[in-house]
């Protein structure tokens, strides 16, 4: 369970960063 | 709004009542009243959080917010699945272990009463004036789109909750909010569903973004920094902003704001809190991110069909009804011929995309990016008018922009959807903040000052009566609203101007546990005086009290200790990280 728990810590974060990254390029993209 | 709307929207709202009066049973005690027994699952929790978020402004006010601005104030919530993360390693496991009803009451436990007292009264000001105002928002929008009685329509807005809200507690609260975010997003799907659908033959969703994105309004991410610029700190919505004063703003909101702690402290369990928290954090950004997307979409409906001068008609009546007249008038003439060249222009850089054709795509882009200018100026110069014609007049029509479109072009039945939509966003919210003012009025006020030793029943029924006048003094001050800029800013205003020291306690509570009681109580103090200074002098954007607000509070609570005997309780703290892994 604690590493499930540290998993999904990971996995927030890391997708934060992959939006960030992803709205990047859609701004550069479409502007 | 036509009978097919009135019955769709009158339905819809019945039927949430009916499940709140439904999910109403709970044992007649404060643990079933604020924290529903600890029953909850993390997906309720998760839906319960979110629907205590969005509000009805969150719904008006970001799609037009896209519309005028672009869709940058998404780097707003960036900072969210950080403060998530925060949260469930430090706040969470804490809140579950002392069994606590309200957040406020760890700081009696880590520091003394009057800190506690303090935290809970900045509380209940900040959240009952934030409440009356999240009534007043969309009554203002409704009244005027519709042209219903404002005053009629703060109190439905403001009342019928109220039903379930002192009869279910906690427990209703949560089911509700989960109903009411179902019919939330499905209206809010087809919204944006229908804006594509009504384009003009052949033009498609990826043209729409291409339209929307050659006048700026994709700009989701905002790196551009200059911090010798002074306008640099009032820059409102910036990736910088967005993720250390959003990561403050949602660390503050969700780890000391009892509306929201109040929501994952029904939960069954540390671990099912810490899941609706963190699937919170995942979800938030991407439905932002659709919600102003909807916004942009409009806009480029706009670019193909006539857009208003002015979307609060309102504001538009009273002009043409005062000496302004002709030159608001002869505004409005330039404002469609101007329209009639956004039109041409766009359908010439949509075919220019099709026949991908680099040269003619670039010409078109910067002539349709001339004409959006041209388009604002003729604006701007409609907004003059409206603040000669009224001073007292309210010259942004941010809000009124979606429902505007919903209203004028939208069929029959989803009209009434997305009131309905409207309405229950104002529920969700609401009600968790009736649910919360009445938990901290009670077990840190009522409970802890007044009359310590009564029955479990005796608080119950209190509770009842305190949800009431609360319900009844968020309802006034929606009445006593009144001129507001952007509605979804103002209530973020407000909250920043407590949140940061807020915050400033708290984090020294779990993270400095040499500080003392009475150097936090004074130091908060000192940092509030601080804080309303700041803003009143205008020199930085709200997002940054937050973090301002915070670290002042800590640093004045450093420098009083050092001149003050310590008096604290830190055993509560003895061992508190050990159970963060749980």
């Amino acid at each position: 369970m604690k590493d499930n728990i540290r998993i999904l810590y990971g996995v927030v974060i890391g997708v934060l960063v992959l939006e960030i990254v992803l709205f990047y390029f859609f701004t550069q993209h479409f502007s | 709004m036509s009978s097919l709307d009135w019955i769709v929207l009158i339905v819809t709202l019945l039927s949430v009542i009916a499940f709140g009066i439904y999910k109403s049973k709970t044992e007649k005690s404060l643990d079933g009243y604020f924290k529903g027994n600890n029953t909850m699952s993390w997906w309720l929790i998760l839906l319960s959080i979110m629907g205590t978020q969005a509000s009805a402004i969150t719904f008006l006010s970001a799609p037009g917010q896209a519309y005028t601005d672009g869709m940058r104030f998404v780097q707003y919530y960036f900072g969210l699945p950080l403060a998530m993360v925060v949260l469930c390693i430090t706040f969470v496991p804490m809140f579950h272990k002392l069994k606590i009803f309200t957040a406020y009451e760890f700081l009696e436990q880590r520091f003394d009463l009057p800190t506690r007292s303090l935290t809970s009264i900045l509380f209940l000001i900040q959240r009952g004036l934030s409440t009356g105002i999240s009534i007043y928002a969309p009554s203002i929008i409704l009244s005027s789109l519709l042209g219903w009685n404002i005053y009629l329509t703060n109190v439905v807005l403001g009342g019928l909750l109220i039903i379930y809200t002192v009869s279910g507690g906690a427990k209703a609260v949560a089911y509700t909010q989960m109903q009411q975010l179902i019919v939330v997003f499905v209206g809010m799907f087809l919204a944006g569903y229908m804006v594509v659908q009504m384009l003009p033959e052949g033009v498609g969703f990826t043209d729409a973004l291409h339209v929307a994105g050659s006048v700026g309004k994709l700009n989701v991410i905002e790196t551009h920094i200059d911090v010798t610029d002074s306008a640099w700190w009032k820059d409102k919505y910036n990736i910088w902003s967005g993720v250390i004063g959003g990561f403050f703003l949602a660390l503050s909101y969700f780890g000391t704001d009892q509306s929201q702690v109040g929501r994952y402290l029904t939960a069954k369990s540390v671990r099912e809190s810490r899941m609706g928290l963190l699937m919170n954090g995942l979800v938030k950004v991407p439905m932002q991110f659709l919600i102003l997307l909807i916004g942009s979409l409009v806009f480029v409906f706009y670019m193909y069909y006539n857009a208003p001068v002015f979307f609060n008609q309102k504001q538009v009546d009273k002009v043409l009804a005062s000496k302004y007249e002709s030159e608001f008038r002869h505004v409005q003439s330039r404002n469609d011929s101007l329209n009639g060249l956004k039109q041409a222009q766009t359908h010439l850089l949509v075919e220019a995309i099709h026949n991908e054709d680099a040269q003619s795509i670039s010409e078109a882009k910067s002539e349709l990016s001339a004409l959006n200018n041209q388009s604002s100026e003729i604006r701007g110069e409609a907004i003059t008018l409206i603040g000669k014609a009224d001073n007292g007049a309210d010259t942004n029509d941010t809000n009124y922009i979606f429902l505007y479109f919903v209203l004028n072009n939208l069929p029959a039945g989803l009209i009434g959807l997305l009131i309905a939509v409207i309405f229950l966003a104002s529920w969700g919210s609401i009600a968790a903040a009736l649910n919360s003012l009445c938990s901290t009025s009670i077990i840190d006020l009522y409970k802890r000052l007044w009359r310590q030793n009564e029955k479990d029943l005796h608080y119950y029924r209190a509770s009842k009566w305190i949800t009431v006048a609360w319900g009844l003094f968020c309802i006034a001050t929606a009445m006593f609203a009144s001129k507001l800029g952007s509605l979804i800013e103002a209530v973020n205003v407000l909250g920043s101007l407590f949140y940061g020291t807020m915050l400033g306690i708290f984090m020294l509570a779990f993270y400095m546990k040499k500080i003392g009681g009475r150097a936090v109580f004074y130091a908060a103090l000192l940092a509030e005086v601080g804080i309303i200074a700041i803003y009143v002098a205008d020199i930085i954007s709200f997002l940054w009290l937050n973090v301002i607000g915070c670290l002042l509070v800590m640093i004045w609570a450093y420098l009083l200790q050092l001149f003050m005997p310590k008096k604290s309780n830190d055993l509560v703290l003895e061992g508190g990280h050990s159970t963060s892994n749980q």
